[in-house]
């Protein structure tokens, strides 16, 4: 293993396990997440000593490596029936029963709206902060969001 | 049911700005928030506390395991804001009678073994900190919240008289410096420290933000702080040496 991995997760380690488990609410899950997320850090170490800021490269690999995990079916039919895994991580901002049912939403939700509804409504970042972590404009999030919203409305009013 | 989506305080600033200042990758706009937002809401200051003592979950021994990382103590190599260092009124005071009055309230052997993320290298001292607070004096643990304005006092258990001792700070970009003795060469440790093992002297944090370290480091041989070397993520010290690592987290 590279020092230099054992130094990012000595670093950043916390704070990939805490986001991955708000995303995932679940332990064991979000264990395997934040390995995958060094794992693939392992190999992406040239461009990330080259930004200024590592959280936000850490940011975007996590969130897309737990929604992958959300869409996942078996994972799915788990997090249905995981009602106990609306228990606030620790240190989390979030209200846990909504972000139970935002993960339901987030498992079926276009991928590229879930991205940005991550980043917006669960860690909170404004519009600009999302673009940075995303690579794209302050619009593109607007958009994104507000098209997560209006399906989301659709999807929770048709639930029975 | 509210809407999901409607979840956070949204006074509050986001996650990104707060991991960014816990990893001292903070911008001014960042920092400024954040600082606004804990000077103004006591829940918010919790939740801070809270993030930043969750970065010694990093003592997870099984996910360490997973992804094989070394247990080494973990040091950074990218730039960084500086740190300064000053050292308190108790190392003018300096001795033995200092050190003791300092930790007058603790009961002789009574300090835990190491903790939190403390690492140990094979054969190495236990390292004890303590945090002076105002009135308030506490051990600490590796990877604890510390702010301007603390002051730190060390302590080594385990070790020989003969043996040289110092303890070397590790500043957020790699710069080397020297906590105690402040002179940054190793004493003999039946000659520096007192009967409990408390480095004579306290050492003030200064106002800058980020991950530090702090490196007790004793060998059999005099050496100097300069025969210390930063290593990327690494100590390396004089052969035959033993080091103990303890990370003082300034959000």
């Amino acid at each position: 293993m590279d020092p230099r991995i054992a130094e990012l997760w000595s670093r950043h380690g916390a704070i990939v396990l805490r986001r991955a488990q708000q995303i995932l609410g679940q332990a064991q899950d979000a264990e395997e997440a934040a390995q995958e997320v060094f794992l693939r850090a392992a190999d992406a170490l040239p461009t990330l000593e080259a930004r200024a800021q590592t959280t936000t490269w850490l940011y975007r690999i996590t969130t897309n490596l737990c929604l992958n995990r959300l869409r996942d079916t078996r994972r799915r039919a788990a997090l249905e029936s995981r009602h106990e895994e609306a228990l606030r991580p620790s240190g989390s901002a979030v209200d846990p029963v909504k972000l139970l049912a935002l993960r339901r939403l987030l498992a079926e939700a276009d991928p590229a709206q879930a991205e940005a509804a991550v980043l917006v409504f669960v860690d909170g970042l404004s519009h600009a902060e999302a673009a940075e972590v995303l690579g794209v404009s302050r619009r593109t999030v607007g958009n994104l969001c507000e098209r997560f919203v209006v399906w989301g409305r659709e999807r929770l009013s048709a639930s029975p | 049911m509210n809407a999901p989506w409607d979840m956070r305080p949204p006074e509050w600033p986001s996650d990104l700005a707060i991991d960014a200042c816990l990893t001292g990758e903070a911008t001014p706009e960042q920092r400024a928030a954040v600082d606004a937002c804990a000077a103004r809401d006591p829940e918010f200051r919790a939740l801070l506390e809270t993030r930043a003592a969750g970065l010694d979950a990093l003592t997870d021994a099984r996910m360490r395991q997973r992804l094989g990382a070394p247990r080494a103590a973990g040091i950074s190599s990218r730039a960084a804001p500086r740190r300064r260092f000053a050292l308190g009124p108790g190392t003018a005071i300096g001795g033995l009678a200092a050190a003791a009055a300092l930790f007058v309230s603790m009961r002789a052997g009574e300090a835990p073994q190491p903790s939190g993320d403390t690492v140990r290298a094979r054969g190495a001292a236990s390292f004890h900190v303590f945090r002076k607070r105002g009135e308030a004096l506490d051990e600490v643990l590796s990877g604890d919240l510390f702010q301007a304005g603390d002051r730190l006092r060390f302590r080594a258990k385990g070790l020989s008289p003969g043996e040289y001792v110092l303890v070397a700070g590790v500043e957020r970009d790699g710069r080397l410096f020297a906590y105690a003795p402040s002179e940054g060469g190793a004493a003999p440790a039946g000659e520096l420290l007192d009967a409990e093992g408390t480095f004579p002297g306290a050492a003030e944090l200064d106002a800058s933000r980020g991950i530090e370290w702090a490196h007790l480091v004793h060998c059999a041989r005099p050496f100097q702080l300069s025969d210390l070397r930063v290593d990327a993520e690494t100590l390396e010290v004089p052969a035959g040496c033993g080091t103990s690592a303890f990370r003082v987290v300034k959000p």
